[in-house]
């Protein structure tokens, strides 16, 4: 895996990098929440020193054990470890479920799409085929759920060698119409009346929710927040909400650690090799075909263990629970947002796909500025990160991961003072503008306009700035911004 | 037997709008390289421009500073040579000018619209992962259908349709005036198109510049001009086809486009996405296939039918009917 660029000995040991000095601050905040609420502001204030210093510690002893990509993961992983306590109601609990079926899913297209390179629009019919079977198999044959799992991942993975063998034959943007119109077929034939007798027609099927076994409930009601939940029916609801989450939080990792298996080994290094070219992958002695379709099949196995998670969270199926956007082409999207070919993308991916909108709804709840643009908001969002964060959410990350104490003053600076005189006026004319817009037109219409600012490309600005120098030859144009613009 | 040449002249008017949809399709990927989600609601906007200028001043000429509202511009009726752009008193009404002109002025913001998109938000994913630039044509989906929503509401607008007579009788058949207007505006598009790339120094230069971007700009071609132009010029035929596609069906509406972007889509990638003969030719066979299948089989299977139609054809022509077959320089 990654390995930052930095190693530090002496006294620098102990000072946290950039990156650490903002997961201390991240738990400075966390601490202060945890505690804020009950104790009073000295009790929550001393216990966050004491939590970040034992952290600090721990930290700076572990470093040369743990690399420090491992360190982001590990910390989400306790972190998550915690999530129905950290949650406000199971709601948010069962968001959390889903980030991690979701994640099952991108993982699976990560293995097609990220690093054997073969763009997928048809997951969402996969993860259907395989929820659809255990709930058909479960609820009108009353099979055992796992029973009915192992036969649902087992039927999707020969599905997804199937999907696979238009790879062999169809290249780019052929393969993903082919594969999209695959998503395209599933829900009208789930529709079709010959089949209604066992997918319930647009109804669709539904299943009672797995319940936790006796000691884990009674364990997981005793202790729950008490402050969230109060009664015995609130109790129950969050030990059921909590069983399904854990469940499907070990799924998600046992995907995870497979997934970041695969990427190092054989296989994985065949897949890049298949992807980067396909002749020099061949005259390695790599059987393409037979990777391209093994990454199909491999990453078939995740959508149907998301299907089986999917079935067991949300315990409803109907056709329109695998469209097109929803199960296919937005996992795609917060896929290469996350960052593609890489293990901790798809994570972060997962999260964008369950909690973006979420969090934009919020806001735009709470504001009710631009309650009928949040999806425009989403979208806006969406062409921010891919333009300015090309190799994704993970690759920024790493980017920050890499950076030393000394190369972010020094960037700093040089971005803060080689600027010509040119430049900050632009800027200041910029805010100005920005700022009139919201007060004379509207927040909504100012944040548009930032984006806008934001993504736009250097040399749009810069040639309205050559305009201005072809008036005011004075003005020289910088070296260091040519180099940026070139 | 009726039916059957009924069903024909319905679905090949159809399919020839699928086929204009297309065409936008194979411009921008023959410019770009890239597969467009957003242009089906690039037209749907552009169309929604169209439908705000269409209407008399008093209803909504600005359509985003709402000064319309507050201008008392009711009974100002615009003529050109002395002829009225506007038939009579009713919201809808356009004369045949009437409706040139605003088709003109829209495919002309349309095209601007289509250049500011590629130069301001395309262009900085330009070089670098193909996904990449699939992805904020996504966010531009999602940026144009909820700002429609916000703008126009989600009720259906009608859109006017220049020519609104009576069928047309072909003997076996009988056709709207507005399919045969519309299959017209196709073949022509479709020639002019190309022409463009085949037969012009311009269109030379787009392609050029698509297949080989160092070396074209070696050669004097500025590429990044020819990306714009792709783009403006595949947002232009886009907004014909949404301004020819409103008026057939039910009216103008945010969500109208995505689902016959997917045919456009299909139709694309059926006639071979470089080829613009294949994108209509496909298109007429999508929307015929679609019309036969509802007419003789039954309406839940169209999507079936017409989209395993497309797997297995491409099966067997892995670069679509008309496409060339990609050739790959070691």
């Amino acid at each position: 895996m990654h390995q930052t660029a930095h190693y530090r000995d002496g006294v620098e040991r102990f000072v946290p990098s950039p990156s650490e000095a903002v997961l201390l601050a991240a738990l400075v905040l966390f601490c202060w929440k945890l505690y804020g609420g009950t104790e009073n502001d000295a009790v929550a204030g001393l216990s966050s020193v004491v939590v970040v210093v034992v952290a600090w510690v721990v930290g700076v002893s572990l470093r040369a054990a743990l690399n420090d990509m491992r360190w982001w993961l590990l910390l989400g992983f306790l972190v998550a470890l915690i999530v129905p306590w950290l949650g406000a109601n199971t709601f948010q609990v069962g968001v959390m479920s889903q980030v991690c079926v979701f994640a099952l899913l991108i993982f699976g297209l990560n293995v097609v799409t990220g690093y054997t390179g073969q763009i997928s629009l048809g997951h969402g019919a996969l993860v259907g085929i395989s929820a659809y079977i255990i709930a058909i198999l479960s609820s009108n044959y009353g099979w055992n759920v796992f029973a009915a799992m192992t036969v649902g991942i087992s039927v999707t993975t020969a599905f997804g060698f199937v999907l696979g063998i238009p790879a062999l034959r169809l290249a780019g943007p052929y393969l993903a119409i082919a594969t999209l119109a695959a998503a395209l077929i599933f829900p009208p034939l789930l529709k079709l009346d010959t089949f209604e007798d066992y997918t319930g027609g647009i109804q669709g099927l539904h299943e009672t929710r797995l319940s936790p076994p006796g000691p884990i409930e009674s364990f997981l009601k005793e202790h729950a927040p008490s402050d969230a939940y109060q009664n015995d029916f609130q109790r129950r609801k969050f030990a059921e909400e909590s069983y399904l989450y854990y469940i499907s939080l070990a799924a998600g990792v046992v995907g995870l650690v497979t997934l970041w298996n695969l990427g190092r080994s054989r296989f994985g290094r065949a897949f890049v090799a298949v992807r980067d070219s396909e002749v020099a992958a061949t005259s390695m002695g790599i059987n393409v075909p037979l990777y391209k379709v093994t990454a199909f099949g491999i990453s078939a196995l995740y959508a149907g263990f998301a299907g089986a998670a999917f079935f067991l969270v949300i315990a409803f199926v109907a056709p329109e629970s695998f469209d097109l956007v929803n199960l296919s082409i937005n996992p795609l999207a917060y896929l290469v947002i996350g960052g593609l070919a890489t293990t901790g993308g798809p994570v972060v991916g997962a999260f964008g796909y369950m909690w973006v909108p979420r969090v934009i709804n919020k806001i735009a709840t709470v504001s009710g500025d631009f309650d009928k643009l949040q999806g425009a908001m989403t979208g806006l969002l969406l062409i921010v990160v891919m333009t300015r964060l090309p190799q994704g959410v993970w690759g920024g990350v790493r980017r920050v991961n890499a950076l030393s104490w000394q190369r972010l003053a020094g960037d700093s600076w040089a971005w803060a003072f080689q600027r010509s005189p040119l430049f900050w006026a632009g800027l200041a004319l910029a805010a100005v503008v920005v700022v009139l817009i919201a007060q004379f037109i509207g927040t909504v219409w100012a944040v548009f306009a930032l984006a806008l600012l934001i993504v736009a490309p250097h040399d749009v600005w810069s040639g309205a700035g050559d305009v201005l120098r072809r008036l005011n030859p004075g003005w020289k144009r910088n070296a260091s911004i040519q180099a940026d613009v070139t | 037997m009726e039916t059957f040449f009924a069903q024909l002249a319905n679905g090949a008017s159809t399919g020839a709008l699928y086929g204009l949809l297309a065409l936008a399709l194979v411009f921008i990927f023959r410019a770009t390289d890239v597969v467009n989600f957003a242009q089906g609601e690039m037209a749907m906007f552009s169309t929604y421009l169209g439908w705000s200028i269409s209407r008399p001043l008093s209803l909504s000429w600005i359509p985003f500073l709402g000064v319309d509202r507050h201008l008392n511009l009711l009974t100002w009726r615009p003529e050109v040579f002395g002829l009225p752009l506007y038939l009579g008193s009713e919201n809808d009404g356009l004369t045949r000018l009437g409706y040139l002109v605003v088709l003109v002025v829209t495919v002309a913001i349309a095209f601007v619209m289509g250049a500011l998109i590629e130069r301001l938000l395309i262009r900085p994913s330009e070089g670098k992962n193909l996904l990449n630039a699939v992805i904020v044509t996504l966010g531009i989906f999602a940026f144009l259908n909820s700002l429609a929503n916000f703008r126009y509401g989600p009720v259906p607008q009608t859109y006017p349709a220049p020519f609104r007579g009576d069928a047309v009788d072909f003997g076996l058949f009988k056709m709207s005036q507005h399919s045969l207007f519309a299959l017209v505006v196709a073949a022509v598009l479709m020639i002019a198109v190309y022409v463009f790339f085949q037969r012009t120094k311009l269109g030379l230069g787009v392609r050029a510049a698509a297949l080989n971007p160092s070396a074209s700009q070696l050669m004097g071609i500025n590429t990044g001009r020819m990306l714009t132009l792709g783009w403006a010029l595949a947002a232009a035929i886009g907004c014909v086809a949404g301004m020819l596609i409103a008026p057939a069906l039910s009216g103008i509406s945010p969500n109208l486009m995505f689902g016959i972007l997917l045919y456009g889509f299909a139709a694309a990638v059926l006639g071979g996405l470089d080829s613009a003969l294949g994108a209509v030719v496909g298109g007429i066979a999508v929307g015929v296939g679609q019309s036969m299948v509802v007419q003789y089989v039954g309406s839940q299977w169209s999507d079936i039918i017409a989209f395993g139609l497309i797997i297995a054809i491409l099966m067997v022509r892995p670069t679509g009917l008309f496409g060339a077959p990609a050739v790959k320089k070691v």
